[in-house]
């Protein structure tokens, strides 16, 4: 696997190229932009990691033209956290955004979960019908198993049912309450925080980063959904 | 030439050109009229250059028949034989005079020995001579009738009543002051048709067997010419009196005979007969002829003045636009009038020069219409007056238009001085006396009318009563309505709409200087407050700067101080050291974090995204997501929450960071084994959500202070956390119009949090 990492501040490229170099990645580095672009079209990359504040060509209008040409899975690193930077980074084509200063772990986690989903994603079409998808969440309801970009994920029976609930109902928010009289189908008299314990638990079983969920999310005051893809 | 355009040369210029086409248009105005009023101007064809087929010729045509027919009676009364006889005898009671004003008597006075009647050349030279009358006031006799016998011999002699006497007298007088111009015109007549070089040929007769006939040509030859007529040579007139034929080819003569000569010519006799024919091929020099060249000098004039009539009109109102536009205008100064002291005179004595000037204007003109003046010396008459009087004009009216050019016609005026004068005095006094003397004034005034209406029934007393009532009432009116947009105005800035302007139009004085000083404490605030948010804005942008270009190198700190931790390091102390960088590193992140968080909300630099949340619902959430934080120190949760949902309109990702901190702040500095009170209560339209827990250190603060960025409970700032938490939850919550509050009791730390609810009814609308 080549990964293409691109930030004109070197000894963060040397950090990351060490850590990735730890779970076997094949690492081309660049400074800046257009370097970038060269790398890719001269190497083959299966994933980009590129910067916004660079140089020559910034990450933003690099993933603009590698867009053009080009699916890989590119991940933004970048100082600015405001959601507006993030939402333009994923609308120009950006398949992650990840914000400075990052855990070095959670960066690879995203690595290791992108390329899964890049690589192995066509081989998964075993077409059942008991078999729900949302992104690299993956329910098979025969099994009762739950993989995440193809890796197993192991839940209680309860912290099933509550996933398998929010998946069948895609974009529907479900409140504490609902999710109780749906799973222990009994009404709820004088909730408390068990459900919310339980999401908690799914959350940091299924999520990198538990507090930035991908598909578990919290709509706070409302209840609890998973978006559709 | 552009830069010459308002030069002194060019002015003056104007202004000459502008008299010279004033002068030409008055002149061919009274030119036109005066050829108008001679019958010269023909409006049917102005081109048509005959004499003959003129109005002035019908004119003269009509003039001169008049002119035979007083000549037929004048003609018989002064002539015997066909000649005239100064020794005649007239019979005063049948005397006519030329005007036919003195007509004969039907029912004269006679006594049985003679008729009244006089010499010729006796009541000439008595006319002549002078009459007088005595105390009596009957006529002074000088000479006495043919027969003999003067009017008082026969009174005295019984012959007359004095009645008689007296009407014989006045008639004499009437005589006495006729035949001297009768005769006149009689001579004039008599020269001017009885001669053989004439035009004109004439044969009147009075019809009856006594009547002479009055002719310069044979009654057999006048037939033979009227015949000829037919040929086109001549004009004719034809009357007899007997059949009442009248005929004639002249234009307007029937008309002019019927109105006016048809009285005269029973003058002549019983059944006159009157037959005038003119040669018009002219062939005698006589009046006609000389009407004729008159004609023909003038007529040229008639096409001349009515093209100079229509080019000097054109030219006069140019050049009046003209000097106009540049009155007053400098060269190169476009913004500038330039007045002089003509133009500081006061406005109204420049408006009362132009009313007299008119109406002297006038005046000279009806004096001039009204005298009888050759066409020539009339012309020169009037161009001399319209010269002066259009250059007194132009001055006045240029200044006139200066006056409006500069904006001063108004205030250079004497009413505006002496206006404004009162005005500028009375405002110069203080408020309270000026209040005094309006209602003293008024006061004084209203009684005034009051008794002159009440006691004296005065009308104009209860006009002027009403119209101060109903002044009264509207300047009450206005100032009440003034004193509003006032309260509103002051109520709009204190309501924080620091750019509210009162409109000030029309506001009486004081109440314009108070709305004034309203409007620019309003200004002023809104500087202020603005350069303050201008301030804050900057920070959050410096702040946020610098936190991007901190966090760059932070992260190089957080990736190498990782990779040092996976090194198998043996040294217990470089161990201990690695975590301490690594817990510092993560607290500079959280700092830089929160800082830019906290600058931003504090700036009010966010967006909100308010939506409808259930409260309750957000703190099951919250305590799901803290239950093993509180575990880990063993903090039991006492949570008091409504069975219900309790709704609030909020921003859901920020409500849960105000939450978020608060539980975070009891999950760092709450004492171990504990309990955490966690309470939400709602009344009619509020909620409160408090949470209560006993601090694990002293805290040496006031609660103001707790809330401020960087102010930790604990003042060494050795524990983890930015500080930043509780000042970020209180700012977020004022944001989303709620309510922020910390408490302490000894070691009791207390938040509250209050949020206005949503009503059911809107609750019930998001539901739908």
């Amino acid at each position: 696997m080549n990964i293409l990492v691109c930030d004109d501040d070197r000894e963060i490229v040397e950090a990351i190229e060490i850590y990735l170099k730890q779970e076997n990645y094949q690492i081309y580095k660049a400074y800046d932009g257009e370097e970038a672009l060269k790398i890719l079209k001269e190497e083959e990359i299966h994933l980009l990691i590129i910067d916004v504040m660079m140089p020559k060509l910034d990450g933003i209008r690099a993933t603009l033209k590698i867009r053009e040409e080009s699916s890989i899975p590119i991940i933004i690193l970048s100082a600015k956290s405001e959601d507006t930077d993030k939402i333009l980074g994923l609308n120009v084509g950006a398949d992650d955004y990840i914000t400075k200063p990052f855990n070095p772990l959670e960066l690879v986690a995203r690595v290791k979960s992108q390329l899964r989903r890049y690589t192995k994603f066509g081989n998964v079409a075993e077409n059942g019908k008991e078999i729900y998808q949302v992104g690299g969440l993956s329910i098979n309801d025969e099994l009762k198993e739950v993989t995440v970009d193809g890796e197993p994920v192991k839940l209680t029976p309860i912290e099933y049912n509550i996933l398998l609930l929010l998946v069948k109902n895609q974009g529907k928010v479900f409140s504490i309450n609902q999710i109780y009289e749906n799973i222990w189908n009994e009404d709820a008299i004088g909730a408390d925080n068990t459900v919310a314990v339980h999401i908690r638990h799914i959350r940091e079983k299924i999520e990198i980063n538990p507090k930035e969920p991908r598909y578990l999310k919290v709509v706070w005051g409302v209840g609890y959904k998973i978006d559709k893809n | 030439m552009k830069n010459s355009r308002y030069s002194i040369g060019m002015k003056a210029l104007l202004v000459m050109l502008q008299q010279i086409f004033s002068v030409l248009l008055v002149v061919s105005i009274v030119l036109l009229s005066s050829l108008f009023g001679r019958q010269m101007l023909d409006t049917d064809d102005i081109f048509n250059r005959s004499f003959v087929d003129s109005g002035y010729y019908a004119e003269t045509f009509q003039h001169s028949v008049g002119e035979l027919i007083q000549y037929a009676y004048l003609k018989e009364q002064f002539e015997v034989q066909g000649t005239y006889n100064e020794n005649k005898a007239i019979d005063i009671f049948s005397y006519v005079n030329a005007d036919g004003i003195i007509e004969t008597r039907k029912q004269p006075v006679e006594i049985p020995e003679q008729k009244f009647r006089y010499r010729i050349v006796d009541l000439l030279t008595w006319a002549e001579n002078g009459y007088s009358e005595d105390k009596d006031g009957l006529l002074v006799e000088a000479y006495t009738p043919v027969a003999g016998k003067s009017v008082h011999q026969c009174l005295e002699e019984g012959l007359l009543s004095y009645a008689d006497a007296q009407y014989v007298l006045r008639r004499l007088e009437q005589v006495l002051a006729n035949i001297k111009q009768d005769m006149n015109l009689y001579q004039r007549y008599l020269n001017k048709y009885s001669v053989s070089e004439t035009n004109v040929h004439f044969w009147i007769s009075g019809g009856d067997e006594t009547s002479r006939i009055a002719s310069n040509i044979g009654y057999s030859d006048m037939r033979k010419e009227l015949k000829s007529v037919k040929d086109g040579s001549g004009s004719y007139f034809y009357y007899d009196a007997e059949s009442l034929h009248m005929k004639t080819n002249v234009d307007g003569m029937d008309d002019y005979f019927y109105t006016e000569l048809e009285r005269l010519s029973k003058n002549i006799g019983a059944h006159p007969k009157i037959m005038i024919f003119v040669d018009t091929n002219f062939s005698h020099h006589d009046f006609f002829t000389e009407a004729n060249r008159e004609y023909q000098r003038y007529h040229p004039w008639i096409i001349g003045g009515i093209f100079l009539l229509a080019f000097s009109m054109l030219a006069f109102i140019v050049t009046l636009i003209l000097l106009t536009n540049i009155s007053g205008r400098v060269d190169g100064k476009s913004d500038i009038i330039r007045t002089n002291w003509i133009d500081r005179i006061k406005t109204e004595f420049i408006l009362a020069a132009i009313l007299i000037l008119i109406v002297v204007t006038i005046i000279a003109a009806v004096q001039i219409m009204y005298d009888d003046w050759e066409i020539p010396g009339m012309l020169i008459i009037t161009g001399t007056m319209t010269y002066v009087c259009d250059s007194i004009y132009q001055v006045l009216y240029l200044s006139i238009v200066r006056r409006i050019k500069a904006g001063i016609l108004w205030k250079n005026s004497l009413i505006y001085w002496v206006y404004h004068g009162v005005v500028r005095a009375f405002l110069h006094w203080k408020v309270s006396v000026r209040t005094l003397v309006v209602f003293i004034g008024g006061n004084i005034m209203f009684l005034f009318t009051t008794y002159q209406m009440l006691v004296k029934h005065s009308v104009l007393a209860a006009i002027v009563w009403i119209g101060l009532l109903i002044a009264d009432a509207i300047i009450t009116m206005k100032k009440a309505i003034q004193r509003n947009k006032m309260m509103d105005g002051v109520e709009e800035i204190a309501g924080g709409n620091l750019k509210y302007k009162i409109d000030t139009e029309g506001f009486y004085a004081e109440n314009k200087i108070l709305a004034e000083a309203i409007n620019n404490i309003g200004d002023g605030l809104y500087r202020a407050v603005d350069e303050n948010t201008k301030n804050e804005r900057m920070k959050a942008d410096l702040i946020t700067n610098v936190s991007h270009d901190i966090k760059t190198p932070l992260t190089s700190i957080i990736n190498y101080v990782n990779l040092i931790r996976m090194e198998k390091v043996e040294n217990e102390k470089v161990k201990e050291y690695v975590n301490i960088l690594d817990s510092k590193a993560q607290r500079l992140r959280q700092l830089t974090e929160d800082l830019v968080e906290a600058s931003k909300i504090s700036s009010g630099n966010i967006e909100l995204d308010m939506q409808c949340i259930d409260f309750v619902e957000l703190i099951y959430q919250t305590g799901g997501e803290f239950n093993e934080k509180f575990e880990a120190k063993d903090l039991t949760t006492i949570t008091k929450l409504p069975g219900d949902p309790v709704y609030i309109m909020a921003d859901g990702r920020r409500i849960w960071r105000v939450v978020e901190n608060l539980y975070n702040n009891v999950a760092k500095y709450a004492l171990a084994h504990t309990r955490v009170y966690v309470t939400v209560e709602t009344t009619e339209d509020e909620m409160e959500f408090s949470v209560k827990n006993i601090s694990e250190q002293e805290i040496k603060l006031d609660t103001e202070e707790l809330t401020e960025r960087f102010i930790r409970g604990d003042t060494s700032r050795t524990t983890e956390g930015s500080g930043l938490g509780l000042s970020i939850a209180k700012n977020l919550t004022i944001l989303m119009n709620g309510h922020f509050s910390v408490e302490m009791d000894g070691d009791l730390f207390k938040v509250s949090v209050c949020f206005p609810l949503v009503s059911k009814k809107e609750t019930d609308n998001l539901a739908h």
